[in-house]
């Protein structure tokens, strides 16, 4: 079953375990500047958007890749940079709409999210389920549960 | 830890013979523990009785007074409320 | 290892920028953030010196702690002779600039001199430059930190910097980071603004190791399960959770401390910021946390557009900063208001033109008695009717105060200065020229002589005896707690975690910090640092002439009863605590620390 992660910035409190988590799964450190995964608040910490890498089907980074560093997991639904074969020419970088493969001055390679194998530790080391691993095909299904609920109430018109 | 839904008054059971009617006002996250203004205990109840009956343990208490006058934590036992007693129930202080 | 081993050297003066090794050794005694602060500006600098003149020193210290996955760890500290008081100045603030100097690979900055332009200090991944802040001299805080990322073209980065209440030396003028948490007190903003620092950003890219992530993890993750089971009505309800249990208990310090119980706290308090009124608007919008912090007890609220203070000001229509405690009680009871918008609006003010919301409340308070009592009037106070309980008068002058007009710069000098030119010392509120957190020393005895022997001056964070003092409103057996509170306080506060996690205990934090940083960190020695650290922040104070008669509190709460409350009849009995407080110190008499004492402690 492919999962992918979903984000709900109505619980997000913009701690940044997340960030934490993730550059210490990914680069054995503290580093949230490396983080595949970032939170941005708007209005003065009004919301807290956490936001990474959607693994899109038809990946404009893989396709933009001329080295072929970029490749498809089947199992996972996961796009994956192979550091050896990346050159850093940031081909995929430009190509991404939404910015989440992001280059690396230190090592001149690109990271992105890789769903940690299966085992997000966004994930676990959210503190409030603003981040969780779901079913890529029932990502909607929470919230439209509520909107259903809300029928049954009668609060939606 | 979460609370579990605040408990009402028991004000309702009305206050047969041999009972006591005490006003309580809770402060603080303890609030969350009992939402109503009196209880009817039996003739006789304590502090400690009185936190049993609004779901509240003695060790969640930052100070208990009972008609404006502090019940040193020790005494829960041993002080015994009248009928018409306001006691009040302190969550504890963390700073801020 | 945890500390990142380089600091940065800041000669304003000089226009110079160095980086240096950490001083291990200093390190390791000190542990970090409040306690390395402190020693580092015991060595760089002569307590004697004008706090606002270029030879005092400003630093901004992390802690070991700082910027790993703990919770809590977006701390740093800001250290500094304060303007306020004449004393050392350790301001504490979270959000998450901390951690991000930390990134930038610096466990401290020590700012040095006065520069001759406005300038702010620009780091962005390994350099560190002074960029001309001529064009945000005179803007606030909020315009600040949106001018910096733009000319920058960086979002991301951390910034910290001071209003115009810091620019014009307003004596409790505030370091402002990440919008609106804040390195509040004793002035720190004023000696920023003195040496023509606007404001510091930060971005780095330094990962911050541990000694032994295995360890580390589970002592952190065991912390935040410890969080989680016993700090979820701070999450809920914020800091302002104890406003009905001071009011309660009587503790509550109203009109300038005549009184101790406000008959309007319930429309201020943390449930009345969680009430949706008729028209649907709930004063609070969510809960935010600092950097790490998985309590998450930041209040952000937003104000009814339809209320005086914002109803023809769309600017301040959005959300931002909420009431805390402090704030709470510093725009409510102690100046009789009870308007939440009105206080939400005064929060506002403050973050925006950074200053210290206690300060600034509680010199307001004195001034409303000045006003009730004729001492000052209408044409003193710019026509303003400044009486408590008027919520105008409250917002206009927190703006006031903040831009430096007409009565503000008087409200700018703080209570000490401000009674004393009115001909009134008695109705300050303050220690060593500092004012009150909101806790009335008559009810809570053991947080009275926590004020009174305040290195930084009157502060509720610095000690801890907040259960000894519910359990016995007298002064009895007050002191002892009060110095051992105090000792594991300046622990906590030079680890780079929240004073808010120091009820976890010494064993936690030692579990902790062994497994975070190089040397064998345990209980007993974290107590020792602490008490090796409040003894050279006295030692700073003594030098800079300060002696034991400023160890005391005003005659208002030694000698005028609790009108009500649990306390009902009592005076704060620091007569009887303050000799006991002494002796447990290992001081003098009069409050000097004995050689036997600084030998103990590697100070002699």
């Amino acid at each position: 079953m492919q999962r992918l992660l979903h984000m709900e910035p109505g619980l997000c409190t913009g701690c940044l375990q997340c960030e934490m988590a993730c550059s210490f799964e990914h680069e054995g450190e503290f580093n949230p500047a490396r983080s595949r995964i970032r939170v941005f608040e708007f209005e003065h910490g009004r919301t807290s958007v956490p936001y990474t890498c959607s693994q899109c089907t038809e990946a404009w980074c893989l396709q933009a890749c001329p080295t072929g560093a970029i490749v498809f997991d089947q199992e996972l639904g996961a796009k994956l940079v192979r550091p050896a074969a990346c050159v850093g020419c940031k081909a995929c970088t430009s190509a991404c709409p939404f910015g989440t493969i992001e280059f690396n001055p230190a090592t001149g390679k690109v990271y992105k999210c890789d769903l940690c194998s299966g085992n997000p530790q966004c994930v676990a080391a959210c503190p409030t389920g603003a981040i969780t691993y779901l079913d890529a095909g029932a990502t909607g299904v929470g919230r439209m549960l509520e909107s259903a609920a809300q029928t049954v109430n009668g609060v939606a018109t | 830890m979460v609370a579990p839904p605040p408990r009402p008054s028991n004000a309702w059971a009305s206050a047969e013979h041999g009972a006591l009617q005490v006003g309580i006002k809770v402060t603080g996250r303890l609030a969350d523990y009992f939402d109503g203004t009196e209880v009817i205990l039996p003739d006789g109840a304590s502090v400690i009785e009185a936190l049993a009956a609004i779901g509240i343990t003695a060790d969640q208490v930052g100070l208990v007074a009972v008609n404006g006058e502090s019940v040193a934590r020790a005494q829960y036992g041993e002080r015994l409320l009248g009928d018409g007693d306001s006691m009040t129930v302190m969550a504890p202080l963390t700073g801020g | 290892m945890s500390w990142q081993g380089k600091i940065l050297k800041v000669d304003l003066t000089h226009g110079t920028i160095v980086q240096e090794p950490l001083n291990q050794d200093w390190a390791n005694d000190y542990i970090g953030e409040r306690g390395l602060g402190s020693k580092y500006l015991w060595e760089h600098m002569d307590p004697t010196v004008n706090p606002m003149g270029p030879d005092n020193v400003l630093i901004f210290a992390t802690g070991p702690l700082t910027g790993t996955s703990a919770s809590t760890s977006g701390r740093y500290a800001v250290l500094t002779k304060g303007p306020l008081t004449g004393a050392i100045a350790c301001s504490n603030s979270g959000g998450k600039f901390g951690a991000e100097l930390k990134y930038a690979g610096y466990d401290l900055l020590l700012v040095q001199g006065k520069s001759e332009k406005p300038v702010y200090l620009l780091i962005e991944g390994d350099e560190a430059s002074l960029q001309p802040a001529e064009k945000i001299w005179g803007s606030s805080v909020w315009e600040t930190e949106e001018w910096i990322k733009q000319s920058r073209n960086n979002p991301l980065l951390k910034i910290a910097s001071i209003g115009i209440a810091g620019e014009r030396g307003v004596r409790y003028a505030a370091i402002v980071n990440d919008l609106h948490r804040a390195a509040g007190r004793s002035g720190v903003g004023a000696v920023m603004g003195s040496k023509n620092l606007k404001a510091v950003a930060v971005r780095g890219s330094v990962g911050v190791n541990v000694k032994d992530a295995k360890r580390f993890m589970e002592a952190a993750a065991g912390m935040k399960q410890k969080l989680a089971k016993s700090f979820g009505g701070m999450t809920k309800y914020g800091t302002n959770e104890m406003m009905d249990t001071m009011q309660e208990f009587g503790g509550l310090p109203t009109r300038n401390f005549q009184e101790v119980q406000f008959e309007g706290y319930d429309k201020i308090d943390a449930r009345a910021m969680l009430k949706t009124d008729q028209t649907g608007h709930r004063n609070l919008v969510t809960n935010k946390a600092c950097f790490g912090c998985t309590i998450a007890c930041g209040r952000i609220a937003h104000i009814r557009k339809d209320h005086f203070t914002v109803i023809n000001r769309k600017e301040y229509w959005h959300a931002s900063g909420g009431l805390e405690y402090e704030t709470a009680y510093a725009f409510g009871p102690v100046v009789g208001v009870d308007d939440l918008d009105a206080c939400t609006f005064a929060g506002y003010l403050m973050n925006e033109h950074g200053m210290d919301p206690i300060s600034f409340g509680v010199t307001l308070a004195a001034a409303m008695e000045l006003y009730e009592m004729g001492a000052i009037t209408k044409d003193d106070t710019d026509g303003v009717e400044l009486k408590f309980g008027n919520a105008e008068a409250l917002t206009i002058m927190a703006e006031k105060t903040g831009k430096q007009e007409g009565f503000g710069e008087i409200l700018g000098l703080g209570s000490k200065l401000m009674c004393e030119k009115y001909g009134h010392p008695e109705l300050s509120m303050t220690v060593k020229g500092q004012e009150f957190a909101g806790y009335d020393s008559r009810a809570l005895q053991g947080m009275g002589l926590g004020y009174a022997t305040g290195n930084r001056g009157a502060c509720h964070l610095k000690h801890d005896t907040f259960d000894v003092d519910m359990e016995d409103q007298s002064g009895a057996g007050k002191a002892e707690p009060c110095k051992t509170s105090q000792d594991w306080a300046a622990a906590v506060d030079s680890s780079g975690l929240c004073v808010f996690t120091s009820g976890l205990g010494a064993e936690m934090f030692a579990a902790l910090l062994d497994a975070d940083s190089e040397g064998d960190w345990t209980a007993e020695r974290l107590l020792i640092s602490g008490e090796r650290i409040w003894n050279l922040e006295r030692l700073f104070n003594l030098a800079a002439g300060l002696t034991s008669s400023d160890d005391t509190l005003p005659e208002r709460l030694l000698k005028d009863p609790a009108p009500s409350g649990t306390a009902k009849g009592r005076v704060n009995e620091l007569d009887r605590m303050l000799p006991e407080y002494y002796q447990l110190r290992g001081w003098s008499e009069d409050g000097r620390p004995t050689t036997q004492t600084l030998e103990r402690l590697g100070l002699g």
